[in-house]
């Protein structure tokens, strides 16, 4: 019972208490019962987790994190349909949002396969380019030394100067967006890969080489392991890189995409849509960090 | 030791052989020198004349800094002597082979590999014949011997540093190179499964058909006698032999009475007595009042 009196719980009451107890005066407002579905069905899931965790502290986090949202919530709400404080043309109320959200849904549905279409593209052509590369450099001592200051002149130019370039010079906006991506994300990966095989304890190099192994097996089966903190570290950055110029090309020149959706809609003014991109977007990158965490922590688990 | 690399040892050369006669020569170290490169006084070892018997269980101690791991790289291939020459049953080392198994103070396991992964990888690199499945048992019954058989999933992080020196030794005994070479392969464990280790060790080695050559660095001195059939002292002044005592206890040897025999004593300060005796001549080789030094060194021994 004492478990029940928390921020999540006191917020979502206040919430219930609001929208039975305020009235609405914002004309412009959508049916409001979507959002009470929404956020009756975050509180069950909210509470299922309360009782079912076995772990306290995890369960404490859910529910803080819980309440953050309501709290986020409930600010929105009173600003916007309950007292309507705030300028109604750019500033939409939950409800419309969400409702357009449904309403969309086919269109970002749309706008998501192209996008992750750019992204898998350019984003798993820089993986394939440099992580093996990177190996073999990092691997071959004057290489990498030769190398190593060409990364430190190339590495650190934003990504998002080439986009021009790369829209002249390359024969369609989908092939130029993959060229900016894979431009993007390659450098981070590949910097932290070469990096990484620089500094592999020696003594692992040497427990190797005392077994005889094949310069292929020392790349893939030595190396490669070693040095997954550091790649993964990189993938990382270029995973969050790749992202910012995958919609900062879609904004300048895409036909469709989740970028190109925020841009097209903003340059009609309806602003409700560019919240609605922008959420989803949000709820992509978060799905997205999600699915690399968890592979993080399965190609890591020899660690801790 | 003017013999030809390779020819059967016949008469022993060094004083102290008594046993072992008929015992061919398996390591051979003939005026080896080695040092990092650069300046004049960086020779990490002088001049190292040795041979290990085959069979024979040889350890080798010496101040901090006398080279020895050095010489224990040299000998596994990982380094080229910068003089002299280094040959396995008469052939000169060129580089690591798998008739040497090593075994390090740290990080002899890979530590992205479970307990099994790291013996099946092992053996795969050794050419062992067999299926995946089949090295896996072998790993299995290896680790069963150390007595491992539950750690065989986990990774290294999840086993104490004594455990990962034992799946360690089951890895040196399941590709079962003739010759095994540690380097202070227990120094970064406890005492008490350090005792545990040393006698795992030498029952793994008395179990098999052909006893293994064993190459033990160390700068543990109780450890270097109860386990070893000669221990060598090198001397961090010269990097080189310093002398080699023959270590006369039977085998199986029990630790307690051992530790308490005159003979263990007595062999045991000749050992201490070297050590201090080479600090005190690095002292007085220092460009630091060498009267002073000398004195000091006169005290000491």
């Amino acid at each position: 019972m004492k478990r029940l009196v928390s921020a999540a719980n006191f917020l979502f009451m206040l919430l219930v208490v609001l929208f039975v107890a305020i009235p609405c005066r914002r004309p412009d407002n959508a049916v409001e019962t979507p959002l009470l579905w929404l956020v009756g069905g975050i509180q069950i899931f909210y509470l299922l987790n309360l009782v079912s965790r076995k772990e306290p502290q995890k369960a404490e986090t859910v529910g803080d994190v819980t309440a953050i949202g309501y709290a986020v919530l409930l600010a929105w709400e009173l600003t916007t349909a309950r007292y309507n404080l705030v300028d109604p043309m750019l500033y939409p109320t939950p409800s419309a949002v969400l409702q357009l959200f449904v309403k969309d849904r086919a269109d970002l549905a749309k706008g998501l396969l192209s996008s992750l279409q750019l992204l898998a593209g350019g984003y798993a052509a820089a993986l394939i380019a440099a992580i093996p590369l990177a190996l073999v450099i990092g691997w071959r001592k004057r290489l990498f030394r030769a190398v190593s200051p060409v990364t430190k002149v190339l590495g650190p130019i934003p990504p998002i100067v080439y986009i021009p370039y790369a829209i002249a010079i390359l024969p369609t906006f989908k092939m130029s967006s993959i060229f900016i991506i894979f431009v993007g994300a390659f450098w981070p990966i590949f910097i932290n890969t070469l990096n990484g095989v620089f500094t592999v304890d020696r003594k692992i190099i040497d427990s190797a080489r005392v077994l005889n192994v094949p310069e292929g097996t020392m790349l893939f089966r030595v190396i490669l392991p070693a040095t997954m903190p550091a790649i993964i570290s990189g993938a990382n950055i270029g995973l969050v890189l790749s992202f910012i110029l995958l919609t900062a090309a879609e904004m300048i020149g895409a036909t469709s995409g989740l970028g190109w959706y925020v841009k097209y809609f903003s340059d009609f003014a309806d602003y409700s849509r560019v919240i609605v991109g922008i959420i989803f977007i949000g709820l992509v990158v978060t799905v997205i960090t999600f699915v690399m965490d968890k592979l993080e922590k399965r190609l890591l688990r020899w660690r801790s | 030791m003017g013999r030809l690399p390779g020819r059967p040892f016949a008469i022993s050369e060094v004083h102290n052989n008594m046993d072992a006669i008929s015992f061919p020569e398996n390591i051979t170290l003939k005026n080896v020198s080695f040092s990092y490169g650069g300046a004049e006084n960086t020779d990490v070892l002088g001049d190292i004349t040795l041979s290990v018997r085959k069979g024979e269980f040889v350890s080798i101690v010496g101040p901090s800094g006398c080279g020895k791991s050095t010489l224990l790289s040299l000998v596994a291939g990982l380094n080229r002597p910068t003089g002299g020459s280094i040959a396995i049953d008469g052939v000169p080392v060129s580089g690591p082979g798998r008739d040497r198994g090593v075994v390090f103070q740290h990080y002899s396991l890979f530590p992205w590999m479970t307990a099994r992964a790291n013996i099946v990888f092992a053996l795969q690199q050794a050419r062992e014949r067999g299926s995946h499945r089949e090295l896996a048992k072998t790993a299995d019954r290896y680790l069963e011997l150390v007595g491992l058989k539950e750690a065989a999933d986990k990774f290294p992080c999840h086993l104490s540093g004594g455990m990962q020196q034992r799946v360690a030794i089951a890895r040196a005994f399941a590709v079962d190179s003739p010759i095994l070479l540690m380097d202070e392969p227990f120094s970064a464990v406890d005492t008490r499964n350090r005792v545990a280790l040393q006698e795992l060790l030498l029952k793994l080695r008395d179990n098999g058909s052909d006893r293994k050559t064993v190459l033990f660095i160390t700068h543990d001195i109780d450890e270097a006698i109860i386990l070893a059939d000669r221990v060598v002292v090198l001397s961090s002044l010269t990097g080189s032999v310093r002398e080699q005592f023959k270590v006369p206890f039977s085998r199986p040897r029990h630790r307690t009475p051992l530790l308490k025999s005159p003979d263990y004593v007595t062999l045991r300060n000749g050992i201490i007595d070297l050590f201090h005796k080479d600090e005190s001549e690095i002292l007085a080789a220092g460009d630091t009042d060498a009267f002073e030094a000398s004195a000091i060194g006169g005290v000491l021994s």
